[in-house]
């Protein structure tokens, strides 16, 4: 084999790289919201919380092919969830196969969590013998986030493919000591979607995240309010309507 | 109607109940009516000769950009005949109410549903042809398969089709459409043109 017509020394490509990440997390989280990028599909968007970074895309309401009595009377929820190989500080594998009964198919699991935080907040019954195709490609994952950035990005998907839903789901996610906590929030009805958490607590250290956890979401619900009306406003003025 | 300046995301409290009727896009909850969908508020005026005795406005959300389309009993249906069959037509809806999906449905239109008259005694291949492009009604939603589709209306039918030469054909009355090019007729079930539309349509033939 020949060798290549110029060398050079690895080295000099280095980046120093400071992996110790600051313990306070908490502050200077900034947010990115962004929607429609995607075309073909129904709604999309693209969410950058801290390091994460989520694209959503819906596909639906879309003729379903189960023909379940279930499916009849109101719409199915089908989520699909992939990681690209460079999402983390380790690569994954994309062609490995995950199967159910393994322990490590986390896909599988934050497809069912992503499932129990949207389903109370879409009007189901509006679109029976339907399917709504939600897909999400996680293209970087900072440990910390991943759950929340994929219900936001979902729920701003849903808003952009202009599928009714009873209210916003926010969710927030905050981590202390090795435990990671988890609130999905529909500030509007002030009610909680769902609460996942992993790790070990009281039950007053859970009362203080809880709070806390609400109040961060009223934030990141105000900003996704700010980002889906200013869409909207320049929508209309592109298309010249008169109001 | 008026709309307003007023922009909302779902979950937004609109009004009371006993202040207006939930129309389009919006959902009544605990005595309050909410916006399920983000747009612009629309509040449609009373009208003095309606039947609602309580004669409250409805408030809607509308956006303003995009919609979706979502086949429902009772909304106009663009299809294309994909199969006839003897008893009958299989068609692919690509659009609802003059919105295109995004994704085709697959739709059947029963021969009992063709016609309004004689519903026993027709040919389904003289009504429709593969390749026709059809206008009906969504008059159930069917079983796993299809949406039900009729076209027993006289403005239903065959609004676009292709003779065997090719050409495109012109409508000659409600039941035969011919070929400008060889003047032969074809049988089909032709949707009959509203009048504001007369004009429009003999200057294109």
């Amino acid at each position: 084999m020949e060798q290549p017509e110029e060398c050079f020394d690895p080295l000099q490509f280095a980046v120093d790289l400071d992996l110790t990440k600051s313990t306070d997390e908490n502050t200077d989280e900034k947010v990115y919201i962004s929607k429609s990028l995607i075309d073909r599909a129904n709604g999309s968007s693209y969410i950058e919380l801290a390091s994460t970074k989520v694209t959503c895309a819906i596909y639906g309401p879309r003729e379903t092919s189960s023909s379940s009595d279930e499916s009849y009377s109101k719409c199915l929820l089908e989520t699909s969830i992939k990681f690209s190989p460079f999402g983390r500080q380790k690569r994954i594998d994309p062609l490995l196969v995950q199967y159910d009964n393994d322990d490590d198919c986390e896909e599988a699991e934050l497809c069912s969590r992503l499932e129990e935080a949207l389903l109370p907040c879409i009007l189901l019954h509006k679109y029976p013998k339907s399917q709504i195709d939600i897909i999400i490609d996680v293209i970087e994952d900072d440990g910390q986030h991943l759950l929340s950035a994929i219900i936001l990005s979902a729920t701003v998907a849903l808003i952009d493919a202009c599928i009714e839903l009873y209210d916003t789901v926010v969710a927030k996610s905050l981590k202390r000591d090795q435990s990671l906590f988890t609130l999905c929030y529909m500030p509007n009805l002030a009610q909680v979607s769902c609460l996942f958490f992993d790790g070990e607590a009281t039950p007053a250290e859970l009362d203080v995240l809880t709070d806390e956890a609400v109040k961060q979401c009223q934030l990141l619900h105000k900003a996704i309010c700010k980002v889906v009306i200013s869409d909207l406003k320049a929508a209309v003025t592109s298309n010249g309507k008169i109001i | 109607m008026s709309s307003s300046e007023y922009y909302c995301v779902p979950g937004d409290r609109l009004c009371p109940c006993d202040r207006a009727i939930a129309g389009q896009g919006t959902y009544e909850k605990q005595n309050c009516i909410y916006a399920s969908i983000a747009g612009t508020i629309q509040l449609t005026a009373v009208d003095q000769s309606s039947t609602n005795p309580d004669k409250k406005p409805t408030i809607a959300v509308v956006r303003q950009d995009r919609s979706l389309a979502v086949p429902s009993v009772g909304s106009l249906a663009y299809c294309k005949v994909t199969n006839v069959t003897s008893r009958f037509v299989r068609c692919l809806i690509f659009a609802i109410n003059n919105q295109p999906l995004k994704t085709p449905c697959h739709g059947r239109i029963t021969r009992e549903n063709i016609e309004s008259f004689n519903k026993d005694s027709i040919v389904c291949s003289t009504k429709f042809r593969p390749d026709d492009i059809v206008l009906a009604r969504i008059i159930s939603l069917g079983d796993a398969n299809a949406y039900l589709l009729s076209t027993a209306e006289e403005n239903l039918g065959v609004i676009a089709a292709r003779s065997m030469a090719g050409e495109k054909l012109i409508p000659f009355s409600d039941c035969q459409m011919t070929c400008p090019i060889t003047n032969t007729p074809e049988p089909r079930k032709v949707a009959k043109i509203q009048s504001e539309l007369t004009d429009e349509v003999s200057k294109l033939a």
